[in-house]
């Protein structure tokens, strides 16, 4: 096709020293990159009950979109075939822009689809010479960074930088970028679905087995097999509450020991992976599905 | 501002309709269809409208509902529908011309090409979404 790869754009990311940006390198790669240690604060309760805020490290992935993908995707957030994004990249044209003391509603439009994106806005960004979010007029194209957040049931593009297309290449290369992501990451998932076919996870495996632990997410979290069993435990609860030590015990007390369970859980906790959560004795997981 | 802001989602609902991108060559066979056109403003065509040349190098008249009020120059993107050789215009708007001094024709060709003969792409194999918008009712 005779595609070439749009450096100017990305380049003036860099520039503006944007965390969320995607590198040249990793975009000609794959479709999407994930931000190298990217720090979230992450609120969790500490022995004493009270709100502590910690620094986790968690994977956070970029991916470009269409707006109909913001628009149809579940209420857990976007998940690309099967990967979980927690950051999009929108490329669409302004229809409507709205303006109130707190935030600016923009209403954009793709070929897809059309939704709104809010921009919260706060004391730094109202003075004159902030150059993080530039003027836009309507009918202008733009390039919006957010999360889409469900909010009354309607979908909205909770943004946190917006840039004006500067090149029209940037425009065709996005859709271009969207269809190839799906199509490989499709792929992927599909290969994976039968491998993952092939693994038995019975019961009846012996109690030193370490078969079938390994994450199928792909993404290593720093845990050995041994944590691993217990974090994925923790990760498939879906109460509000979590799940209790007695129910991990009684799961896994084929596999290991309470000491050991209750090493591995204060380690966890200690490294934010976990968080208490009603007493010591209920857990969650910090990027729960 | 709750009344406002009533009227202004009402005229910008979310939709989720799918106006691709074409080219002259895909044009006839999206007779009726909404598409999009990227095309560069060749001549005024009196009071019907004007003529682009788009990406592959081929003429398409542009017809406007509205008589012309403005002089129009370099590269525009035009929503509307398709009429087989020509384009029903419901608006247009116009690129600044520093953003379309490179532009990649052979890339937007490409792009054309592939909505035209891809299914589905952008279904993200969501187990959990529907095919609806959320917060949406299908009307009955």
């Amino acid at each position: 096709m005779g595609l070439s790869l749009y450096g100017g754009i990305i380049s003036s990311q860099i520039e503006n020293n944007d965390k969320n940006l995607l590198s040249l390198a990793h975009v000609e790669k794959k479709g999407y990159v994930r931000v190298k240690e990217a720090e979230c604060t992450i609120g969790h309760r500490n022995k004493n009950n009270q709100q502590t805020l910690s620094r986790g490290r968690r994977t956070s992935r970029t991916a470009p979109i269409v707006i109909r993908q913001a628009l149809h995707s579940g209420d857990e957030g976007i998940t690309i075939w099967g990967t979980d994004i927690q950051i999009v990249c929108v490329v669409a044209r302004v229809r409507n822009i709205r303006i109130q003391s707190t935030k600016i509603t923009y209403i954009i439009q793709d070929i897809t689809a059309r939704m709104r994106a809010v921009l919260w806005l706060d004391q730094e960004s109202m003075e004159e010479d902030d150059k993080s979010n530039p003027k836009v007029n309507i009918n202008d194209y733009i390039q919006v960074y957010g999360s889409v957040k469900t909010n009354k049931g309607k979908k909205v593009l909770m943004a946190f930088r917006i840039m004006p297309i500067t090149d029209i290449n940037a425009i065709t290369f996005h859709y271009l970028q969207c269809i190839n992501n799906k199509i490989k990451m499709e792929m992927d998932s599909k290969k994976e679905k039968v491998i993952n076919n092939n693994t038995n996870l019975g019961s009846g495996l012996p109690a030193n087995s370490m078969v079938g632990i390994t994450d199928n997410n792909g993404y290593s979290n720093g845990l050995n097999p041994r944590q691993m069993m217990v974090f994925n435990l923790i990760r498939a609860s879906t109460s509000e509450h979590g799940i209790s030590k007695q129910d991990i015990y009684a799961s896994l007390k084929d596999h290991m020991s309470q000491m050991e369970l209750e090493n591995i859980l204060e380690w966890m906790c200690g490294e934010g992976h976990i968080y208490t959560t009603m007493n010591d004795e209920h857990f969650r997981a910090t990027d729960a599905y | 501002m709750g009344d406002h802001d009533d009227f202004e989602d009402s005229q910008f609902p979310d939709n989720d309709e799918f106006i691709p991108y074409v080219t002259a060559g895909n044009l006839a066979q999206r007779n009726g269809s909404k598409v999009t056109l990227w095309g560069k403003v060749s001549k005024v065509a009196g009071n019907e409208g004007f003529y682009v040349k788009t990406v592959d190098d081929q003429e398409v008249l542009i017809r406007l509902k509205k008589p012309l009020n403005e002089s129009l120059e370099g590269w525009c993107e035009i929503h509307g529908v398709s009429q087989g050789r020509s384009i029903l215009c419901d608006e247009y708007v116009v690129f600044p011309p520093e953003i379309t001094t490179n532009i990649d024709l052979e890339g937007h060709k490409g792009l054309a090409k592939l909505l035209s003969v891809l299914d589905d792409p952008w279904n993200l194999g969501e187990e959990n979404s529907s095919n609806q918008i959320a917060g949406v009712k299908a009307m009955e």
